[in-house]
């Protein structure tokens, strides 16, 4: 069972409205072994958030209740001041498109698409033309570094590159939130720098950037740090 | 998503995931094109038995003068045959026997009179020619050979002492066409039947109520009308009776297909429940996902039944000459979809209702 526990890093966005808060939140995945118990979260506009702690802890449950995709047992979780337990599946699921970006611990790109096609993706579910944001997806494939693999397929590339894909997808509609679960987990250090500087200039670009992470490395580039222990 | 999206994303994920779409748009195809198959069979099988009994055997009605009342006028025949729903007509006396009159002890066979226009009767000559006069007369091919009479002609007698030359041998064209001996009508013999020929089936009842209307009739046992009732409601009965069967097997066919689309549906779900994980993620509703799924199958379906519907038309006309109506083939194709959709809704529903955090975490 594991509670929050906010360590004291500078954090930009301190003084603003939060823009992700989470009350009293608790979780489970079998009924009366809690995973989550009682959690408080805020996250600011432009901060970078470490969500650190032993594995089973909850750092990726807490990911996925933030994103809408769990519903809690009990407390609340609000985007943009918008309780997400009071929308139905669809405005829930129309909402984590236009508001969230997901960066998974394994990628899962479509493995019979273009990359290219993968990085679109969000548009299709957000009520967006692909076609529109193409333009945007070439340009944050290029600052990857992946641009040359636009057109090939998943199996085409390595983990690094895919993470970088993953990365693309995830920033591509511009999202005030992004959940990263694991992000640096399986790339070296050059990939890692480049995936971790992408998080940050979406942050300085006014989202809430929430990284569950084990890495020290990641850590120390947060601009704050929740601990679940 | 938009309609638009969903329809064109099901479109793309159809033609990558081949090996499903390939399945369903084949498995369907060969339900259509079975079913295609089978209706072709079945109108050539109708048409064959309707064809069978348009045979004019099964059109040819016998008003008979059962007791000899004398109620079929001599000119009936001539007005029953001027009908347009009248192939043709003629009347005969009641039979009588006759043998050969150059042999003493031959055998003796049936004759009857007959009042028609003799090359309008339904006999095919065979040797010889049709009677020009009174004492003339034509002999069935087994009654000449009975009678010992061969293709140099012969003559014939009857009890009374009238005789007739055999100008000619017959086959009769059907079993209800004049038989043995017949000679030329001579008066005053009473008429005892009339036989009209219909032109069509659809004109049996017409034709029998007309010449039935000529008759002097005063009693309902005075008249009989003989006609093929038994073998045209047989024609229904095979008819009705090979569409039941089909009806079946079409059932069958369409009830095993949609099982079968139904199983591979759910094994497609389960096989790209990964898929559906991401998809519900980044941010697709249950809803978006059921209609992709769906999407998915009523496109691929749909291009299966065509070429199923497309490929059954060519092989139906190939193998039974027969084109199947069109519209029939729009509503098997049509229904086909229906079915196949339905049978795949619970596993649209399934990768739906999939927990994505579940999949994402097993991926």
């Amino acid at each position: 069972m594991a509670d929050a526990l906010a360590l004291g890093l500078a954090d930009p966005g301190a003084g603003t409205r939060p823009r992700v808060v989470a009350e009293r939140l608790s979780y489970g995945y079998r009924r009366g072994v809690r995973v989550l118990d009682e959690v408080d979260v805020a996250l600011h506009p432009g901060s970078v958030v470490a969500l650190t702690g032993p594995s089973g802890r909850g750092k990726s449950t807490l990911l996925y209740l933030l994103a809408g995709l769990l519903r809690p047992w009990s407390g609340t979780v609000r985007i943009d001041g918008v309780e997400l337990a009071r929308l139905d599946d669809r405005h829930r699921s129309l909402t984590r498109a236009r508001t969230c970006g997901f960066v998974f611990q394994d990628v899962v790109l479509d493995p019979r698409r273009r990359v290219i096609d993968s990085v679109l993706e969000p548009a299709l579910y957000a009520g967006e033309s692909p076609e529109r944001w193409r333009p945007r997806a070439l340009e944050l494939l290029a600052a990857m570094g992946v641009a040359l693999q636009a057109d090939s397929r998943p199996g085409e590339v390595s983990g690094g590159q895919a993470q970088r894909v993953g990365l693309c997808r995830a920033l591509l509609l511009g999202p005030s939130v992004v959940f990263a679960d694991e992000p640096t987990g399986n790339l070296d250090h050059d990939s890692t720098e480049v995936v971790l500087a992408a998080l940050e200039g979406a942050a300085r670009g006014g989202a809430v950037v929430v990284i569950a992470t084990h890495d020290d490395r990641v850590v120390e580039r947060c601009t704050s740090h929740v601990r679940l222990a | 998503m938009r309609s638009r999206a969903v329809l064109l994303e099901a479109w793309r994920t159809a033609l990558s995931s081949r090996a499903f779409s390939v399945l369903f748009a084949g498995l369907t195809a060969a339900v259509v094109l079975a079913i295609t198959m089978l209706t072709a069979q079945v109108e050539a099988q109708r048409e064959s038995v309707r064809a069978a009994f348009e045979q004019e055997r099964f059109r040819t009605v016998s008003l008979v003068d059962s007791h000899d009342k004398g109620v079929l006028p001599a000119t009936m025949h001539a007005r029953v045959g001027s009908l347009s729903t009248v192939t043709r007509a003629w009347s005969s006396s009641e039979s009588f026997e006759v043998w050969n009159g150059a042999l003493a002890d031959g055998a003796r066979v049936s004759a009857q009179m007959v009042d028609a226009r003799w090359d309008r009767l339904p006999l095919t000559l065979t040797t010889g020619r049709l009677p020009a006069g009174p004492g003339e007369v034509l002999a069935e091919d087994g009654s000449a050979t009975a009678l010992g009479v061969d293709e140099t002609g012969g003559w014939v007698e009857d009890a009374t002492g009238r005789a007739w030359s055999i100008v000619g041998t017959f086959r009769p064209d059907h079993d209800r066409a004049p038989r043995s001996v017949i000679v030329p009508w001579q008066a005053p013999t009473p008429v005892r039947q009339v036989t009209v020929v219909a032109a069509s089936m659809s004109d049996v009842d017409a034709v029998t109520r007309a010449a039935a209307g000529l008759a002097d009739v005063s009693g309902p046992g005075d008249l009989t009308v003989e006609r093929s009732d038994d073998a045209a409601a047989l024609g229904g009965d095979v008819t009705s009776t090979i569409e039941r069967y089909a009806v079946v097997i079409v059932a069958t066919v369409m009830g095993a297909g949609v099982l079968v689309l139904g199983l591979l549906s759910l094994l497609m779900v389960h096989t790209r429940r990964q898929e559906f994980g991401r998809r519900r993620a980044l941010g697709a509703g249950r809803g978006a996902v059921i209609g992709l799924v769906v999407a998915q199958g009523v496109l691929v379906i749909s291009c299966g039944a065509v070429v199923g519907a497309l490929l059954g038309s060519v092989a139906g006309a190939a193998l039974w000459a027969q084109v199947v109506d069109p519209s029939l083939q729009a509503s098997v194709v049509v229904a086909t979809v229906m079915l196949a959709v339905t049978a795949q809704l619970p596993s649209a529903v399934l990768a739906g209702l999939r927990d994505p955090v579940r999949v994402l975490r097993t991926a």
